[in-house]
């Protein structure tokens, strides 16, 4: 069956001629069928053969990288990849995107530059403009103070007592001491700072006028910043070099300002030439750049493609070893059996294609290593089996849980998110995913979006199932439904009268319903499909669904776990292990159906004869006190049917030899082969044909293995996987010893764990009803309290669109999102933890072939 | 009498979904996938309807109105 076990495995040993290794090779990566071994495995990456070539290929993405950046920036599209592939080779196209990347550099380099000294003019411009805008302010300011302090002096017609004294003071001339400044652009937020240490470091003998100018590119880091135009007067040499110091490091532009106003014209003229002149150089270098950019865009894609490929190509050439004569390389490689053919076929056109002397040669060998598992899914089946492999890559050739996860686990969600509304909702949710699932297989759909659009088809299944356990539990957003006829409950004292609503408005019409309740009309023949809609709403309900959805969890549960022992079954026999039979399956089966699957015929009993059997007291009393079913008489009840204490007792004694019976046979036969084996190896010296023919056999193909000779199971894989994942080379796991403290360790532990998980397995798939009831309950208190509360209350219009506001919130947000995936949750744990540790083994490792359609995935 | 009625219609949805899957033409190793898949379909409805159903053959709690 597909699915059910992974696909037949075989190493094959490949013989490439040294001149067609590469063509070869990636015509084996365009067939994607070759799980290559790593026959390097003791070279470190430098010292392998093409440690060259993957050195090339890094910088060739490195420089590809480069251009997706520039052209990113550039906000260029890229053109999706052209057919025209391998149109230039390795060599040419390494030159090729040297030369591009060289052309580039240089072309931003240039236009750097450009920028640069644009900016810096830019800011000049700035500086001409403000700072002389300081000193006309200033002279003219001046003059005015000059002027009235002029005028003051012809005013005073009595002369001032002090007036002589102050004469000096008068007559003193602004005399041209020469003030030096520098001026220049800072950045504002620097300004403070910048001031303060002025200030001190010349003691306060220096004057700073500054005016923010807004946001101006930066000429050294080209971004944009706040920034002030300043100009500094100080006096002295020694001032200048501290005010040019600071200037430094406050990273303050200084530029030149003439004192002169005729020559500082002068230079705003020339500034504003050069900027026009520089502004169309600029123009004219970013479109020689965006020409480059678009041509290197048009064919980004198809290059990166042809680099990944030759990358990876390298690295499988890599693993391959090099022949002594260096003409021939010998690959390992794990090929899928039913790929052999197109592998061989790609072989044959690659060697005519070289037109190499001599063509590959391919064959099979032996091997002691565990192949790797591959499991061919279909876009349906693979978020199933990645349910599975989350858990564990299954060991090869052993039973795939996935095939009955398809089902089971959905089924297992829906028993606890059983509603037909909140089905049908996810079931749009899920149509929407899978209908427009080409269109949104392209797009870029963020993590959660993507998340579920990789799982649409097990939400799509896990919502059909909710609309069937929602017909089954009898809901539509917990409101009751009769699509399955009328009820089967009337009045007990009126037959006819059955709508409990009728009831409820006039309680005289049947005031028995009150007390003791409505009467099963036909007993033994209930409402046909589901739960009969009379319990809706009534004060039992609750005590009576928990009842059945309690034991129908607990059915369920036995009959999963049953299931998958009849699975480990399966692997036995396809492994011939008949020991593992005789001493796991059989005892294990016995003690979980003598302890719960008896259990279970007692619940399918009780409900089909209704009885008033206490089933609690009953499997209690069947270990306290074993042969005695109605307590001596007391509770006669009990005893559902004649012979009931002697099979009990019978179950018991079965449940109890079967814990023995699992845990010593097997570690002592297998002492024994092992020891039988010593004594032929040492008599012979070296390992038996046979032996070596039977070990290849085991992981070969073939259903009919040679039964008689049934080694030990999954005792030993482990130890051969450990030997297979260090060792990479064949020929592991010739000398297993066999350490018999392990082994009864092991099989102690994997009583223990059955024995103990048989009871707290049982108890766990009550959160089947846990989590049913909750969903049920919330739903309900949603639907009655939040909404039906108002409008039943008689709330105003406005209310009630308040109320059917806040429910369908409660219902999306609550019950959709955090119920389902709480129900989610636990149907995984079921599925992983009390399904599947009772055969899945889950130890062997995924399946990985060279394969060119999922390079092409990953990113450069 | 109603439970294997129940189930005997049950047992029509299998044979009705193994004819499908019979007749679809599919290759053999998907036709086993498949009819796994909708035996173990039925297998579960059935448990589920049949589960609700026996259970309320002969309910020992009587449904009593609220009020």
């Amino acid at each position: 069956m597909e699915l059910f076990r992974s696909e037949e495995m075989q190493l094959c040993q490949l013989m490439i001629p040294a001149e067609a290794a590469h063509d070869t090779v990636a015509a084996l990566g365009e067939v994607g069928m070759l799980q290559f071994k790593d026959l390097n495995a003791e070279r470190t990456a430098f010292q392998r053969t093409y440690a060259n070539e993957i050195k090339r290929c890094d910088e060739m993405a490195r420089q590809l990288r480069f251009f997706t950046t520039e052209v990113e920036k550039a906000g260029i599209p890229v053109a999706p990849r052209l057919s025209s592939e391998g149109n230039l080779d390795f060599d040419a196209l390494e030159a090729k995107l040297a030369q591009l990347e060289s052309e580039l550099s240089e072309l931003n380099g240039n236009s750097d530059r450009l920028h640069r000294s644009h900016n810096e003019l830019l800011e000049l411009q700035l500086v001409l403009e403000r700072a002389s805008s300081f000193f006309e302010d200033a002279r003219s300011s001046a003059d005015r103070a000059q002027r009235e302090t002029a005028a003051a002096a012809f005013d005073s017609a009595t002369p001032d007592i002090g007036a002589p004294l102050l004469e000096s003071a008068q007559a003193f001339e602004p005399k041209a001491v020469q003030l030096g400044f520098t001026a220049g652009t800072v950045p504002v937020e620097k300004l403070a700072p910048f001031e303060r240490l002025l200030f001190r470091s010349t003691r306060g003998n220096m004057f700073l006028k500054f005016t923010p100018v807004g946001s101006v590119a930066d000429p050294a880091t080209g971004e944009r910043q706040e920034k002030a135009v300043f100009v500094v007067f100080f006096a002295g040499e020694r001032a200048r070099q501290k005010i040019l110091k600071i200037c430094e490091a406050f990273a303050a532009n200084r530029y030149p300002f003439p004192d002169d106003l005729s020559r500082q014209r002068q230079m705003n003229a020339e500034v504003n030439g050069r900027l026009r002149e520089l502004h169309t150089t600029l123009e004219a270098g970013d479109r020689l750049r965006e020409g480059v950019l678009q041509a290197i865009a048009l064919n980004l894609d198809g290059w990166s493609v042809q680099v990944r490929r030759e990358k990876a190509t390298y690295h499988t050439l890599n693993k391959l070893s090099v022949d002594v004569t260096r003409k021939v390389l010998v690959a390992e490689a794990w090929v899928p059996v039913a790929a052999k053919g197109r592998v061989r076929d790609a072989l044959r056109l690659a060697a005519l294609r070289a037109a190499s002397v001599m063509g590959t040669v391919f064959q099979p060998m032996i091997t002691y290593e565990p192949p790797p598992t591959y499991h061919q899914t279909s876009k349906f089946t693979s978020a199933f089996q990645g349910i599975v492999d989350a858990y564990g890559i299954a060991r090869y050739r052993e039973a795939n849980p996935g095939v009955f996860t398809i089902i089971t686990f959905p089924f297992l969600f829906a028993v606890m998110f059983g509603d037909i509304g909140h089905g049908i909702l996810m079931l749009m949710f899920a149509l929407l995913l899978v209908l427009r699932e080409k269109k949104m297989a392209k797009q870029d759909l963020g993590d959660i979006l993507g998340m579920m659009f990789g799982g649409r088809y097990i939400i799509l299944l896990m919502s059909v199932f909710s609309i069937y356990t929602g017909f089954v539990y009898n809901e539509i957003f917990s409101v009751v439904t009769t699509f399955f006829g009328r009820t089967r409950f009337a009045c007990a004292t009126d037959g006819s009268l059955t709508d409990p609503v009728a009831m409820m408005m006039d309680h005289s019409l049947c005031p028995s319903a009150f007390k003791t309740g409505l009467e099963m009309q036909t007993t033994g023949s209930p409402f046909a499909f589901g739960v009969d809609p009379a319990w809706h709403g009534t004060r039992t309900e609750l005590q009576y669904l928990n009842s059945l959805k309690m034991k129908m969890s607990i059915v369920l549960g036995v009959v999963q776990m049953n299931a998958g022992i009849i699975l480990s079954y399966f692997n036995q026999r396809y492994f011939a292990d008949t020991l593992s039979t005789l001493c796991e399956f059989i005892p294990q089966m016995i003690f979980l159906n003598a302890l719960f699957g008896y259990l279970c015929i007692l619940i399918l009993l009780k409900w089909a004869t209704g009885s008033t059997a206490d089933l609690y007291h009953t499997l209690i009393y069947m270990f306290l006190n074993p042969g005695d079913v109605d307590c001596g008489g007391a509770c006669p009840e009990n005893k559902m049917f004649p012979g009931q204490a002697g099979l009990q007792v019978f179950l018991l004694l079965a449940a109890f030899v079967s814990v023995p019976i699992m845990l010593l046979p097997k570690p002592l036969i297998l002492k024994k082969r092992h020891e039988k084996r010593t004594q032929q190896s040492a008599s012979y010296g070296l390992l038996s044909p046979e032996e070596n023919a039977f070990r290849f056999q085991r992981y070969s193909d073939e259903e009919s293995v040679g039964g008689g000779e049934a080694a030990a199971g999954h005792t030993r894989a482990p130890a051969q996987t450990s030997g297979a994942h260090a060792g990479g080379g064949h020929g592991d796991g010739h000398g297993e010893e066999f350490d018999f403290g392990e082994v009864m360790v092991h099989q102690m532990i994997h009583t223990i764990e059955f024995v103990l998980g048989a009871v707290s397995n049982t108890a766990s798939y009550l959160r089947l009803w846990a989590l049913s009831l909750a969903h049920s309950q919330l739903s309900a208190v949603f639907y009655d309290r939040v909404l039906m509360g108002q409008i039943q209350g008689g709330g105003s219009p406005f209310a009630i669109v308040v109320a059917f506001y806040v429910f369908t919130c409660a219902t999306l947000g609550v019950l959709m999102v955090m119920e389902s995936l709480s129900a989610f949750l636990h149907a995984l744990r079921l599925h992983w933890v009390e399904f599947q540790n009772k055969f899945y083994h889950g130890d062997g490792y995924q399946f990985a072939p060279f394969s060119f359609e999922t390079i092409d995935q990953e990113p450069l | 009498m109603g439970f294997w009625l129940g189930t005997l219609v049950f047992l029509i949805f299998e044979g009705l979904g193994a004819g499908i899957v019979h007749f679809s033409g599919k290759p053999r190793s998907s036709k086993q996938l498949l009819h796994t898949l909708v035996a173990t379909t039925v297998i579960c409805c059935w448990l589920m309807w049949g589960l609700v159903y026996l259970a309320q053959m002969y309910p020992l709690v009587r449904p009593i109105l609220q009020g």
